[in-house]
């Protein structure tokens, strides 16, 4: 066992000097710019240590207020859960705390902390799992068993994951209520792509795919003591606090697990130009800007001083000062600890100023790459920094937090006083040098909301407008009236219709295997490509999907929960979320619902439009599937569906549309078949050859 | 199951026990920091209260000016806060390269923008009139400009180490915050007196602009704050509070600089004006400075106090926000100012109705009927200097009502005004209510307020303190009499944000 004491930088000292040292230039002789010492900060050092299952502890006594705090991270983060269960973090993070534990439900654990005054929270974000306690000290023996409690044997209740799906529902329901909710979720979109774990957002389909045991799963992954850091601060004695923390967390095994790392981000710079219409508003929010970097750059201390002069002498004294033109301005490269941050740049102005703020920001992102700064900007940026550090030390609290922070992310435990030392030499071509290296004005992703009419000028100003689209996806079974038995009846009778018309429905029921080869047009980022594909169902659970890539061929195999993929340079496991998505294919093809009728729903919807035309509608959902049929009218035979799935460009509703019926062994069947996402055209299919029931060796299928 | 609540119910009745018998929470430590608070009333009338805090060697320093938003009537809403941005324009010497010549022409660019009003409000004005002093004024804003050291105060500040360098206008005041190591204590004395002392509102025009854009900010492109305006405009038809603290859109374009000047010779003489600084300074130094510094201010008389009241309610009133947005809950009923005797209690109710996890609010709308995903309840809003509301908030969950909303929260009114809270709510209360107090005082910037606003509307920071004694004396039965005192379905004002049929 480590016990360790870190001593606090020397910082009395250090501030001692910086801060008793006159100014050289004084403006007003009148006012007392001659300052008395500094008292020196006297606040005692961090206690560190290590407990045997790997918790690392970091304490400080505070007996000014008869209060205890701790805050606890994890390694953790929402990165780490999978696109198609986007919010299974944030749910875990919740329900840890609300789902009780296997002593206390979790209601009884809100009247007891809040009996006491005490509070306990967590959360898991993009970044870290978290638990933060605060209590009166005399209530640490009731408290501390809770929290120990909460983070070892979480209860999960179902009916509390049930209330945080709603909560979660009812987030996303809200999202487009507040405009700067909006700017800053879709410009973070824009940066790190709308499918990046630090950007994309839970929706109705990936809050529905959540279930009790991807929580337990997700938690027991992260929650371990050897993956924790923990901050204690308060009135108490650190001898004393350790013991109850070792006996309350000290025997708790430690995994052993390599925490995965943090998934990178390719960010390839452009320039885009991006509105959000929203018809309501008279001002626009404005955003600008560019992948950031980390805290750990080599640049960061002149990034640092380059960040207050573009933000305050720059952006605000221009276009809030001199043009009156935004209440809030700003421009700031952003640093993440292990994630590079964004570089924005961003006012809200009215409607009619749009273009010409934009102007603005654009000109004094440039102007600090032309231009050094002045020896005047220079000095006070740096002032700011040197009298201003001592806050950073003001507290027990704020020194153990930033001392927990850095150590969470692999930091040194003295950064900030690095970073210190080398903002005080930061030269005026050192700010110019960081500019020129890390803003790229004219490669920028613009974005703004608002009311495209009463713009100043066309945003085309700036380059192609691309138009997004806010629009909540609702999950398929959410659109239809409420299900009577009537429309339920008129539905299986339809459905009937529709494999009656496409040939004797005993055959249909009985296929066991359909092999299709076809021709498959993708539209991809480079163009359309088209390959040969060849399809094999064998009813009711295995499918073979073989394609000729220009990289070579490529097989995926699923044999029920088994799958595989092929490919010329090995095989690999499927992943979960693609063999799922394969087998909810299965559960919509024609012929699987034909042969599970008795499993399926099927409610008649009236006529709808589909594809241009009109189409008897129908909603087909069994447990775990749910997607609209279109039959057309005159032949009844189907001209295709839609369903929600997690598309490209992140969740959204996939259309399917069939034509060209031939014959086949007696059963039409399509011969085209098109696929959109979110109104797109995502790919073609034209059909070779189809062949029922043709002898498929059991070989193709084997799944080491 | 039986074995485990029974083990559950008597961890919580031993838990109930240990609060009612322990509530002398933190007794010591409170005395020993009111001990620490020394206070001074200046010669010219203003009021200095210093608290020493030697943690670390910072201070933070709040100033509170006795006008908020309440003070304005007809045709200057919003100018307490336009006054709050000016004060950050500068002084005679801060902010101006030859102030002299800056005076003359800020005071010509007044007298064209007066033409230019009167010009434009007649029946048929003259449009090459109106065109030519747009002309002279945009010259004159120019030429001002020449003048201007653009943010001086603010470069000032910070270049000092400021990190909380601020201001806030609300319905009731107007406190200006700075936050500096502590060795600049007289520093901040100079450069603080001076913008009272000489205050100069110049680009005075400009500035109305980005007060404007503020207001489109914060409300109107928000539903909720659309909400709140309109939810305050119905509820007082009378009192000042029923206008926004930023005020309407078409004074704000209409407030003249001399209207911001005598606002300010009115409302900010010393005896007006409160300080409070916390941190490690020494009050009689402090006392000292200040003397030399802030006596420099001319005394004047305190302002009379507003006349309107609000008159009783007629009957329950509705509000309704048509906009792009899920539906929203706003509902609040009238009661009296923070001083009155039932203040304390309406605390209580407010915290045991509708604040934590386990309110009764909470526990009906969010857990069991799952009616809502966030609802709450609040005393003194928006302000607690006059007779206010008690409000609740509901934000309902997808595909839920306001009105299943309003319905089980007046449940939950009629049991409370039906029934005595349990003597575990109430403990709960008071517990809570200290621990929010102790986490206030650990904030140098926090205590700094506490102890203006107290001084203040309260008439005394040393209640501050004493607070925590008179919550030990709310009982059940108080709670239960302010209940059925206050929450009638007449007294009260009913809001919602009406989801916009696209």
């Amino acid at each position: 066992m480590k016990n360790k004491t870190i001593a606090l930088l020397a910082l009395g000292v250090m501030l001692l000097a910086m801060l008793a040292a006159p100014l050289a230039a004084q403006k007003n002789p009148k006012d007392p710019f001659d300052f008395p010492q500094l008292n020196p900060l006297k606040i005692p050092p961090v206690t560190q240590r290590t407990l045997k299952n790997g918790l690392r502890l970091y304490l400080i006594e505070d007996h000014r207020f008869p209060t205890i705090d701790m805050r606890g991270m994890f390694f953790a983060s929402s990165a780490f859960e999978p696109a198609a269960k986007a919010g299974l973090a944030a749910l875990t993070g919740t329900v840890l705390r609300t789902g009780g534990t296997e002593r206390l439900p979790g209601d009884r654990i809100d009247r007891e902390l809040e009996t006491m005054a005490a509070t306990i929270e967590t959360g898991i974000d993009s970044e870290s799992g978290s638990i933060h306690v605060s209590m009166l000290k005399e209530n640490l023996d009731q408290v501390l068993p809770i929290m120990a409690d909460i983070l070892r044997r979480p209860a999960f209740d179902p009916e509390k994951i049930e209330l945080a799906k709603i909560d979660a529902r009812t987030d996303i329901s809200r999202r487009n209520d507040n405009v700067g909710q909006i700017a800053s979720r879709e410009f973070g979109k824009l940066i790190y792509g709308s499918r990046s774990p630090y950007a994309r957002q839970a929706e109705y389909a990936t809050i529905d795919a959540i279930d009790r045991d991807d929580i337990v799963a997700f938690y027991k992954d992260y929650f371990h003591p050897d993956n924790m850091r923990l901050a204690v601060w308060g009135d108490f004695d650190t001898r004393q606090m350790i013991r109850k923390i070792e006996a309350a967390l000290g025997d708790w095994p430690a995994a052993g697990l390599e925490p995965p790392a943090l998934p990178g981000v390719d960010y390839e710079f452009r320039s885009t130009v991006n509105h959000i219409e929203k018809s309501d508003v008279n001002q626009s929010n404005i955003m600008i800007g560019h992948i950031g970097g980390l805290l750990s750059s080599p640049d960061y201390a002149a990034l640092s001083v380059m960040n207050r002069i573009l933000s305050f002498d720059r952006m605000f004294k221009k276009v809030r000062t001199d043009e009156g033109l935004a209440y809030s301005v700003w421009g700031v490269y952003g640093a993440g600890y292990k994630v590079p941050g964004v570089f924005s740049a961003g006012a809200q102005t009215k409607s009619g100023a749009t273009v010409k703020a934009i102007g603005l920001m654009l000109d004094e992102m440039r102007r600090m790459r032309s231009q050094e700064v002045s020896d005047e900007e220079l000095r006070r940026a740096k002032d700011q920094f040197m009298n201003s550090y001592v806050f950073q030390f003001d507290s027990r609290a704020k020194i153990i937090r930033t001392m927990l922070t850095y150590a969470y992310y692999g930091y040194p435990l003295d950064y900030s006083e690095q970073i210190f030392r080398k903002i005080e030499t930061v030269t005026k071509a050192d700010i110019q040098a960081a500019a020129q290296k890390y803003l790229r004005p004219d490669q920028v992703q613009i974005l703004v909301v608002g009311k495209q009419a009463d713009f100043d000028k066309p945003l085309n100003e700036f380059g192609t407008v691309n138009a997004i689209d806010i629009a909540i996806p609702v999950p398929a079974g959410e659109a239809a009236p409420e299900a009577t038995p009537e429309s339920l009846a008129e539905g299986r009778e339809l459905f009937t219709r529709a494999i009656a018309a496409a040939g004797d429905p005993q055959k249909i029921k009985a296929i066991r295997s359909v092999r299709m080869e076809s021709d498959l047009t993708q539209s991809t980022p480079m163009g359309e490509m088209t390959m040969a594909a060849e399809v094999i169902s064998v009813y009711p659970d295995k499918v073979l999907f073989a394609l000729d890539t220009p990289g070579g061929k490529m097989n995926m195999v699923i044999n029920g929960a088994k799958a595989v993929i092929r490919m010329p340079q090995g095989s690999m496991p499927l992943p979960e979320a693609q063999r799922k998505s394969i087998m909810e294919n299965f559960g919509r093809d024609l012929y699987y619902v034909w042969q599970n009728a008795e499993r399926y729903q099927f409610q008649a919807l009236g006529v709808k439009p589909f594809a241009g035309r009109e189409a008897i509608a129908l909603l087909v959902s069994a447990p775990g599937v749910s997607y609209h049929l279109f039959l057309d009218p005159q032949t009844l035979l189907p001209s295709g569906m839609s369903y929600q799935t997690l598309t490209q460009e992140g969740p959204g509703t996939v259309e399917e549309r069939v034509s060209d019926y031939r014959d086949v062994d007696g059963i039409r069947m399509p011969f085209k078949s098109e696929s959109y996402a979110k109104d797109k055209k995502t790919s073609a299919q034209t059909v070779k050859t189809i062949q029922i029931n043709a002898e498929v060796s059991e070989e193709l299928f084997k799944i080491e | 199951m039986t074995k485990k609540s029974t083990r559950a119910a008597t961890v919580l009745t031993a838990l109930l026990a240990f609060c009612l018998g322990g509530i002398s929470l933190a007794g010591q430590s409170m005395d020993k920091m009111k001990a620490r608070i020394q206070e001074k009333t200046l010669k010219n009338g203003m009021k200095f209260i210093v608290m020493e805090q030697r943690e670390a060697p910072v201070a933070s320093f709040h100033v509170y000016a006795d006008v908020g938003s309440a003070q304005e009537s007809y045709g200057i809403t919003g100018i307490s806060h336009i006054l709050e941005h000016m004060a950050f324009k500068g002084t005679t010497t801060v902010g101006t390269r030859d102030f002299a010549a800056e005076a003359k022409i800020l005071d010509e660019l007044d007298r064209v923008f007066e033409s230019l009003s009167l010009e434009e409000a007649k029946l048929r004005p003259d449009e090459k009139k109106v065109g030519d002093l747009k002309a002279r004024f945009a010259e004159l804003q120019n030429q001002a400009k020449d003048y201007v050291v653009n943010n001086e105060y603010f470069d000032l500040v910070m270049q000092q180490g400021d990190t909380g360098v601020n201001a806030y206008t609300s319905y009731d005041a107007t406190q200006y915050i700075n936050s500096l190591p502590a060795n600049k204590l007289e520093f901040w004395m100079a450069v603080t007196s001076d913008r009272f002392l000489n205050p100069v509102f110049r680009e005075f025009y400009k500035e109305r602009e980005v007060i404007m854009e503020e207001r489109r900010l914060s409300v109107e492109t928000q539903p909720i704050g659309k909400l709140l305006e309109d939810f305050m405009a119905v509820a007082y038809k009378a009192h000042p509070y029923h206008h926004h603290v930023i005020g309407h859109m078409s004074d704000i374009q209409a407030i003249r600089h001399q209207d911001v000047k005598d606002y300010f010779k009115k409302f900010y003489s010393p005896s007006n004006l409160t300080a409070a600084i916390v941190g490690d300074v020494d009050a009689a130094e402090v006392f000292r400075l200040a003397e030399l510094y802030f006596g420099r201010i001319p005394s004047g008389p305190r302002p009379e106090p507003i006349r309107t009241r609000e008159p009783e309610q007629w009957g329950e009133r509705r509000a309704a926000v048509t906009a792009q947005s899920q539906p929203v809950l706003l509902m609040g009923y009238h009661k009296p100012d923070v001083r009155h005797a039932d203040n304390g209690a309406m605390d209580a109710l407010a915290n045991i109705l509708g604040q934590g996890r386990s309110s009764r609010l909470w526990e009906s709308l969010v857990k069991k009927e799952k009616a809502a995903t966030q609802v709450a309840c609040f005393n003194n809003f928006p302000g607690e200097k006059y007779p206010n509301l008690i409000a609740f908030f509901s934000m309902p969950s997808k595909d839920k009502t306001v009105a299943q909303s309003l319905e089980l929260i007046d449940r939950e009114i009629e049991k409370i005004k039906r029934e005595p809270v349990s003597a575990q709510e109430l403990a709960k209360y008071k517990r809570m209510t200290k621990k929010a107090l102790i986490g206030q005082m650990k904030s140098n910037a926090r205590m700094a307020a506490l102890l203006t606003q107290y001084d203040v509307v309260q008439g005394d920071w040393r209640l501050v303190f004493d607070e925590l004694a008179a919550i030990d004396r709310i009982t059940a039965a108080d709670i239960q009499r302010v209940a059925n005192a206050y929450l009638l379905a007449g007294n009260r004002t009913v809001s919602e944000i009406v989801p916009e049929k696209k």
